[in-house]
């Protein structure tokens, strides 16, 4: 592990630390500015880069942008990122009664400590999965891209899976289109040499997380800044030991929810938020100013970064978008993710350790030093904002591959995400799905093959047979009938009257 | 949206995603097999997007009986999420949406044929004017906001092209 740390010890990773970490609490703060959109981006910049300081600057756009929608959420009310839903709920009404600094101070030791949690599970679990990976098969990966896409649409659309799972299905299908690897045919082009190609991720991504995102702010009405003086902000390490408890249960629920595939960080917090309130001795202050519900919701969101990237190192599997995002990032720069990491390169495992522990250290001192200019940057009129986002979701796409083609891919999925999004159609599965469609593809033809046709081999190993009935579970709680009698159930047994 | 109107949106998506799900299956199920090339039948290429099909269809299906429930139990008079407003200080809800999209479009449209630089210094005084037109009118002096939004475009203009392609050697259309 301290071998890894020798070759980050230079000037231009210091110098990358504090911009990128900078940059992405600034994009992170700006509603309309998501982090997949700044990380796809980013993506296409840092093309030429060496791999590492490439990947260092990712991660630390990564955790500074998760960090840096706690502002908004906080002044605005308006979550930057959908990870900083929850924060808001308590966030802004503390600011509002006139302890912003506070509200912000708890914020910024909360998402430090998060993060900490984060990448300490991170250097645990990460080998140990990639052991358990090295036992994968067909079957295995089959019933885990399939798991993965029926988890990511239930978690993220709780109230509505089904329209979790119809997305999850359409990014499957997305992924469809295109020269398939097995015999090289062309499917659902309609003759289009550029769909034969395939829809590309990087353009998708832009589309949807950007571009939507864009016009969801133009939608909607411009919301007013807090007007508060802000002094100084300072850490509030005696507010987090006095909520120690709530804090460690908050980092591990963050990173085990970080795990699953597409869930990512919004889920993560709200998670985190419920089991705070559920076990607080004053649950009636959550959303009108709990400091507890702030600490969790912001140690949560954190230590899902890290989360979300357990998998992607070690099962090429995304936690998150960003996640998969960085995901094609470490493709691009020739950096194998998957079960072989840790014996092809188990020095970028610790590495990533280090740059993520180095993000963390920049994004609490530059959130305490840096809260004034920052909410200068909050007051920029969104409808000079969002055409300046259209440029740069021009720029990104074609960056890649300079085809006009990828930017029309950009435009469809943006008009396709405000869509969606309008109608509760959640994002993340789509984009999951068409991350781990061809995966999902060879793994079941394969599977086929080997099985011969016979289901029973699907099920006939012990790691197939858990990820196959945890498809079952997902599928059976993701109907309201079921959730009602196991929630019955489950209250009797425990004496609760139902 | 309302629950009425949501319920008719989950309606008509549901049947468009029911009869391309189901439109998938069929163009699925007619791909080559590759039987003269000796394919193993398992592995042809209609397997796994007949599969996703099918259970498009099935939950669109799905969808459409939920929402056919929803229609006849929702409330009429529950007023909308997201009001369009002619008060505000710029245009917002659908209207906001469909000029953001008409200009967009062109700009995309236009790519290639202008040089970037110009077709971006367009766009934005463009999409700005577009957005601020009503704060203009009520301002109390003319000037300072198209001057204002002629420096920001011209700016931008000016500086995206050189970070992306100057310091990022990145090409631009």
């Amino acid at each position: 592990m301290i071998e890894a740390l020798g070759p980050l010890l230079t000037a231009a990773t210091f110098f990358n630390v504090v911009w990128a970490t900078l940059l992405g609490i600034t994009l992170g703060a700006m509603p309309g500015l998501t982090v997949t959109m700044g990380l796809a981006l980013l993506t296409t910049l840092t093309y030429g880069f060496e791999p590492t300081q490439a990947i260092l600057v990712l991660l630390c756009v990564y955790v500074g942008a998760i960090y840096g929608g706690s502002r908004s959420a906080i002044l605005l009310n308006i979550p930057g990122t959908p990870a900083n839903a929850a924060t808001a709920l308590d966030g802004y009404p503390i600011a509002r009664r006139g302890e912003a600094a506070a509200s912000l101070g708890l914020a910024t030791s909360a998402s430090a400590i998060g993060g900490l949690i984060g990448i300490f599970c991170l250097l645990w679990f990460a080998p140990i999965l990639a052991e358990l990976a090295l036992g994968f098969g067909s079957f295995e990966y089959f019933w885990l891209g399939l798991f993965g896409i029926l988890i990511a649409g239930q978690m993220t659309s709780a109230d509505d899976p089904l329209k979790g799972w119809i997305a999850g299905f359409l990014g499957l299908f997305v992924a469809m289109i295109g020269q398939e690897t097995l015999h090289a045919h062309v499917r659902f082009a309609f003759g289009n040499d550029d769909l034969a190609g395939g829809i590309a991720l990087i353009p998708a991504m832009v589309g949807a997380f950007g571009l939507a995102e864009a016009l969801i702010v133009l939608y909607r009405q411009p919301a007013a800044v807090l007007q508060a003086k802000i002094k100084a902000v300072v850490p509030r390490l005696r507010d987090i030991w006095r909520n120690k408890i709530n804090v460690g249960r908050s980092g591990l629920i963050g990173t085990a929810i970080g795990i699953i595939p597409g869930v990512g960080e919004d889920i993560a917090s709200w998670i985190a938020y419920a089991a705070a309130r559920r076990s607080s001795r004053t649950p009636e202050k959550f959303g009108k100013g709990s400091e507890e519900g702030l600490i969790a919701a912001e140690t949560a969101n954190n230590a899902a970064v890290a989360g979300a990237i357990i998998p992607a190192l070690t099962l090429a599997v995304p936690g998150s978008a960003p996640a998969a995002v960085l995901l094609a990032a470490l493709f691009i720069h020739n950096v194998r993710p998957g079960p072989f990491i840790m014996i092809e390169a188990p020095h970028f495992v610790f590495q990533v350790f280090w740059m993520m522990a180095f993000a963390m250290v920049a994004m609490a001192t530059l959130g305490l030093l840096l809260t004034r200019p920052l909410l200068l940057i909050l007051r920029i009129p969104s409808e000079r904002l969002m055409p300046a986002i259209f440029v740069l979701c021009v720029i990104g796409p074609y960056a890649l591959s300079q085809r006009l083609f990828d930017v029309y891919v950009m435009v469809v999925f943006g008009i396709l995400g405000f869509a969606l999004r309008q109608m509760r159609y959640p994002m993340a599965p789509l984009i999951l799905g068409i991350i781990l469609g061809a995966m999902i593809d060879q793994n079941l033809r394969r599977s086929l093959q080997l099985a011969r046709g016979d289901p029973i081999q699907f099920i006939d190993r012990p790691l197939s047979a858990i990820f196959c009935a945890l498809c079952v579970a997902t599928i059976l709680f993701g109907i309201p009938a079921v959730r009602r009698f196991v929630g019955n159930r489950l209250g009797t047994l425990v004496g609760r009257r139902p | 949206m309302t629950s009425r109107r949501m319920a008719g949106a989950d309606l008509v998506t549901g049947l468009l995603l029911a009869t391309a799900g189901i439109a998938i299956l069929v163009m699925s199920i007619v791909m080559p097999r590759f039987e003269e090339r000796g394919v193993n039948p398992w592995t042809v290429p209609g397997i796994m997007p007949g599969a996703i099909g099918a259970i498009l269809a099935l939950l669109a299906t799905g969808l459409v009986v939920r929402s056919l429930r929803r229609m006849r139990r929702a409330d009429d008079d529950q007023a909308a999420e997201c009001v369009e407003t002619t008060s505000a200080a710029r245009p917002t809800g659908a209207v906001a949406v469909a000029i953001a999209a008409i200009i967009a479009g062109g700009y995309v449209a236009l790519l290639g044929a202008l040089p970037f630089g110009w077709l971006t210094f367009l766009f934005l005084i463009v999409f700005m004017a577009a957005f601020e037109f009503r704060q203009w009118h009520q301002d109390q002096r003319i000037w300072p906001r198209p001057a204002w939004i002629a420096a920001i475009a011209a700016a931008l203009a000016l500086v995206v092209p050189f970070v992306f392609e100057t310091l990022f050697l990145v090409r631009l259309p």
